[in-house]
């Protein structure tokens, strides 16, 4: 047992935290050093005198300081959430007023509008209604097709076949004179 | 019978501002003066302990009992003053072990000295004040808060050999600047 091991073990021999074996050789060994012992005297002394440096006790606004963040922070967190819905529930209530206050407003004209949309009426149909109808649908559509033809021999422009003919006669007579 | 702090923390979850009172009521105390000891600053202290408790207000909602509630809470309190010294002295925190021990000044006085309570503890404060942050927290918590060396790893975030280590080269340092003190028998 020499003077650096007790030195480098004289914290853990205060901690307790040496063997049993080892703390008894370390004390033997400040028995006998006396400048080891001083060393040990002066880790004690030291570390007792630490107790003088006693608790402060926290002044008094500390706790309300805090109790009032809180309380605050509540209101504002609060606050917060309401903000939000309050400014949806605002949008939703301009949008409403502006277009009931405006007669010229498209949505005014498009619920104008669908209400004097005409309602269907539902009437009963027999077979023989359903027939005339769609003798009348084949005679319409025919009526379109006739009518078309009449406009196609309207337009002067496009050739007909008999004109076709015409032309080929005017043609031969005129090379015949060019040959004559 | 006495809430516990957790089941205190629990109430708070569901907005029994008297539990967070009683839990501040119960706490204040070691919350301010570790912070008062560690920055040596009582108007930073005061700071800290209002932060703290607004911390731990807000994080009631998400908090779950995972070790001792004072763990946590000086887990909070270690860190708001590990950033205020940063932005006090803007110095990076390094580990204890990479660190460079610094000299605690010496005190030219008479072995035999025996000094007021007053000056004694000026004394103390300066010593302590002089030990390197992270041995500083260890010392405080252990001195001063009755944490044992696991309780304190826990809190710094190191293993339990580096806080033994720690606090024993803390106490090698505090018995060269304060080991030749005779301090008065009822001042101690």
């Amino acid at each position: 047992m020499n003077c650096e091991w007790t030195k480098d073990n004289l914290i853990a021999c205060i901690d307790r935290e040496l063997d049993p074996s080892q703390e008894l050789l370390l004390k033997e060994h400040l028995h006998d050093c006396s400048a080891c012992r001083r060393e040990y005297e002066k880790i004690q002394i030291a570390w007792k005198t630490l107790d003088c440096w006693k608790d402060l006790a926290p002044p008094e606004h500390i706790q309300k300081n805090i109790l009032r963040e809180i309380k605050g922070g509540r209101k504002a967190k609060w606050l917060y959430r309401m903000v939000p819905a309050a400014a949806v529930l605002l949008i939703i209530a301009g949008i409403g007023f502006f277009y009931n206050s405006t007669d010229t407003g498209s949505f005014r004209q498009f619920t104008v509008e669908k209400e004097n949309t005409p309602v269907e009426a539902h009437t009963d149909i027999s077979q023989e209604n359903v027939d005339d109808i769609i003798v009348n649908l084949q005679l319409l559509r025919e009526k379109d097709f006739y009518d078309s033809l009449d406009r196609l021999e309207k337009i002067d422009y496009l050739p007909l076949v008999e004109d076709r003919q015409e032309e080929d006669k005017k043609e031969s007579n005129l090379l015949e004179m060019h040959a004559a | 019978m006495e809430e516990t702090d957790i089941a205190l923390m629990e109430l708070i979850k569901r907005g029994d501002d008297k539990a967070f009172e009683l839990l501040l009521a119960r706490h204040q105390r070691s919350v301010y003066n570790l912070a008062c000891r560690f920055l040596n600053d009582e108007a930073e202290a005061e700071d800290i302990t209002q932060e703290t408790f607004i911390r731990v207000f807000r994080a009631a909602g998400t908090y779950t009992p995972e070790a001792k509630f004072s763990t946590w809470l000086y887990t909070i309190v270690k860190n708001l003053c590990f950033n205020s010294l940063r932005k006090r002295r803007s110095v990076t925190i390094v580990s204890t072990e990479e660190e460079t021990l610094p000299e605690i000044p010496a005190e030219n006085h008479d072995p035999s000295e025996i000094i007021d309570g007053k000056r004694l503890r000026f004394k103390v404060l300066n010593a302590v004040s002089a030990l390197p942050e992270n041995m500083r927290i260890a010392v405080i918590l252990h001195k001063f808060h009755d944490l044992q060396y696991d309780e304190i790893a826990k809190i710094l975030g190191c293993s339990v050999n580096a806080v033994k280590l720690r606090v024993h080269r803390a106490k090698a340092l505090l018995a060269n600047s304060l080991g030749d003190l005779h301090p008065k028998p009822n001042d101690a």
